[in-house]
């Protein structure tokens, strides 16, 4: 149990990667090649995105968990089931309400 | 043959596909039922909601991602390979991806299934017979900051790093019961993620006592036994009697709690620890996705180690519907092992049926005969996993009264308490009416399970009375337009 509770130093010292959370080509034993990425906007703010990916995964991957605010609390919600049951990843796509991301 | 037809009934498309067979699921379930059609003669339609055919188990990377090593995206990469071929190759099958089958009925012609497809006309499929293998989806128990960005589900997380080939956060904790936790772990390890810790709710005690039984699963446990060498070797701590009880942080999870268990699964006094984490994966086994079934009045029945009801199916996995057949997770959670022979067994049997003089028939039913021996075997020792890990009704004392049960309705435990006492409510369905809960998007898909346990204990009586949210017409949510026709 002592080795849990020591406060990991990996969120102090390894920030060099904390732009991305894509899994890294050293793990990737299948060596996946994603095509030529892309930009979009998410309130106003630039995501960079590959082609195949989900909304969730390109916001993932940027360090954004929220996705939106619910109607009464105003809590904050992003990825729960991650295989489009639970409706917590709803994000307006070009418009489009109420998009599973 | 597959006939495609255009019918404009009103000024909104529809297109119509007349099929022997309609398969929903494109899982290892249906895709086994579809490669044993196939083979028959008798044509078929394969839909699935996804974009791509393999369900949770063969779940594939986007067609856009190349992998120079495919062999190495799955442990089961060649069978998988196998049955994506037989749906592409056979000129009797159709299958159509991005398609949900949102609503069904049966009539004295057959069986119309009603499809929504994002962008496109909708889509008729008429059939003689029908399989379902819509398959299940993880149980997340509810506790305090369950609804915080950052907690999801283990299947949710597999899916991120499995498919999308992302991580979902930059330190995790994977908190639940049962043997889906294992390859999730091992999966994240071997992906790079941090990962500070694995806590399974249930005891080594209890998971003895089911020593000898699980003896006749030497193969699974086998591979139960890799994921806990790469664990190992990544120094990843795997708990037992432990689980996350609560998820803190501002606007997002940083820190989790948690406890060790008495053997009901209530919190140990004073075991109480905290973990710093941006990320919680929980899995507490799975809910089948009886929603189709129950449509088409199929006969349920009640598994209290599971907590769910599964559809009921005879030896050729016929429902208590005629015509309708059922495979895979909605029959009995058995995973793979269990939904490949049970799909096969549907593929053939609705086959059967359909073409009585069926040339090869002898063969055929030696056939079914070997996949139900090979459902037989894989089914003892899943439930023996499904005893063994089955949950304990102490993980109700883990939410306050201000955690939120239903995510979609923002409905909490204080308010379905309060409801219960005041309007002296008796079940499900009234709590339901009265709170709203289960009433949102998901249509009470993720609460439906903690919704009635806590009715039943918070009414002192039986789940059997309590019930559980009654289904609907519509199983998916579809756009208006849809429903106009
Ligand atoms: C998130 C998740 C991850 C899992 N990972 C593993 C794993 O790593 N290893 C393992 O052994 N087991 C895993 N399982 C267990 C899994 O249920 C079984 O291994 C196996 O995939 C079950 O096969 P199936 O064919 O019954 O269902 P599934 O594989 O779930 O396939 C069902 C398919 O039906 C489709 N569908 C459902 N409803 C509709 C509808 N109304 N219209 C159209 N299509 C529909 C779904 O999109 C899905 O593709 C996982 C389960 C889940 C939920």
């Amino acid at each position: 149990m002592v080795r849990l509770l020591l406060a990991n130093d990996y969120f102090k010292v390894s920030r060099k990667d904390l732009d991305d959370l894509r899994i890294k080509p050293s793990y990737e034993a299948a060596e996946i090649e994603r095509g030529e990425p892309f930009e979009f906007s998410f309130g106003g703010q630039p995501v960079m995105a590959y082609p195949g990916e989900t909304v969730g995964t390109a916001l993932l991957a940027a360090g954004i968990a929220t996705f939106r605010t619910t109607r009464q609390g105003g809590q904050p919600r992003g990825i729960f089931c991650g295989i489009g049951i639970c409706f917590d990843c709803l994000v307006v796509v070009e418009g489009r309400l109420n998009q599973r991301a | 043959m597959v006939t495609p037809e255009n019918s404009k009934e009103t000024d909104i498309e529809t297109s119509i596909i007349k099929v022997d067979i309609a398969i929903v699921g494109a899982g290892p379930a249906g895709l086994a039922a579809a490669r044993e059609v196939s083979a028959t003669g008798a044509t078929a339609a394969v839909l699935d909601s996804y974009a791509r055919p393999g369900g949770q188990y063969f779940k594939q990377t986007p067609q856009t991602f190349r992998a120079k090593r495919p062999g190495r995206l799955h442990h089961d990469y060649a069978p998988a390979q196998a049955l994506f071929g037989v749906a592409e190759a056979s000129p009797r099958l159709t299958l159509r991806t991005n398609t949900t089958v949102w609503t069904a009925y049966g009539s004295d012609n057959g069986f119309s299934l009603h499809c929504y497809r994002p962008g496109e006309s909708s889509l008729e499929v008429r059939a003689k017979k029908v399989i379902l293998a819509p398959g299940a989806y993880d149980r997340a128990l509810p506790f305090p900051g369950w609804d915080l960005p950052g907690v999801m589900t283990a299947g949710a997380i597999q899916t991120l790093a499995k498919s999308q080939r992302v991580l979902p956060g930059r330190r995790i904790v994977l908190s639940g019961s049962g043997p889906f936790l294992l390859p999730v772990a091992a999966l994240l390890a071997e992906s790079g993620a941090n990962l500070a810790g694995v806590f399974e709710a249930t005891r080594p005690v209890v998971m003895l006592r089911y020593g000898s039984a699980a003896w006749n699963g030497r193969a699974k446990l086998g591979e139960g036994a890799g994921y806990l060498r790469v664990l190992r070797r990544y120094g990843v701590p795997y708990r037992f009697g432990r689980a996350v009880v609560r998820a803190e942080g501002a606007g997002r999870v940083e820190r989790v709690s948690v406890t060790r268990l008495n053997p009901d699964w209530t919190i140990m006094p004073g075991s109480l620890e905290t973990l710093e984490a941006d990320t919680v994966g929980v899995g507490y086994g799975f809910t089948p996705s009886t929603d189709l079934s129950q449509l088409f009045g199929c006969e349920h029945r009640y598994e209290p180690t599971q907590d769910a009801s599964f559809a009921l199916h005879d030896a050729r996995q016929q429902s208590t519907k005629p015509g309708v057949f059922v495979a895979g997770e909605i029959c009995g959670i058995g995973g793979s092992a269990v939904a490949l022979p049970q799909g096969a067994i549907a593929g053939l049997a609705a086959a059967l049926d359909l073409d009585p003089s069926l040339s090869s028939k002898s063969e055929a039913n030696s056939r079914l005969a070997r996949f139900q021996a090979e459902a037989r075997q894989a089914q003892a020792f899943a439930g023996t996993l499904n005893r063994m890990f089955a949950l304990r009704p102490g993980w109700q004392s883990w939410a306050t009264p201000e955690t939120i049960i239903c995510r979609c309705e923002e409905v909490t435990l204080g308010k379905i308490q309060t409801a219960i006492n005041e309007f002296d409510l008796k079940n499900v369905k009234a709590v339901k009416l009265t709170t709203r809960c289960g009433m949102g998007l998901c249509q009470g898909r993720v609460c439906g399970q903690a919704v009635s346990s806590f009715t039943a204990s918070l009414t002192g009586r039986d789940p059997a009375e309590t019930g559980s949210f009654s289904n609907r017409p519509i199983v998916r949510p579809v756009p208006l337009g849809e429903l106009v026709q």
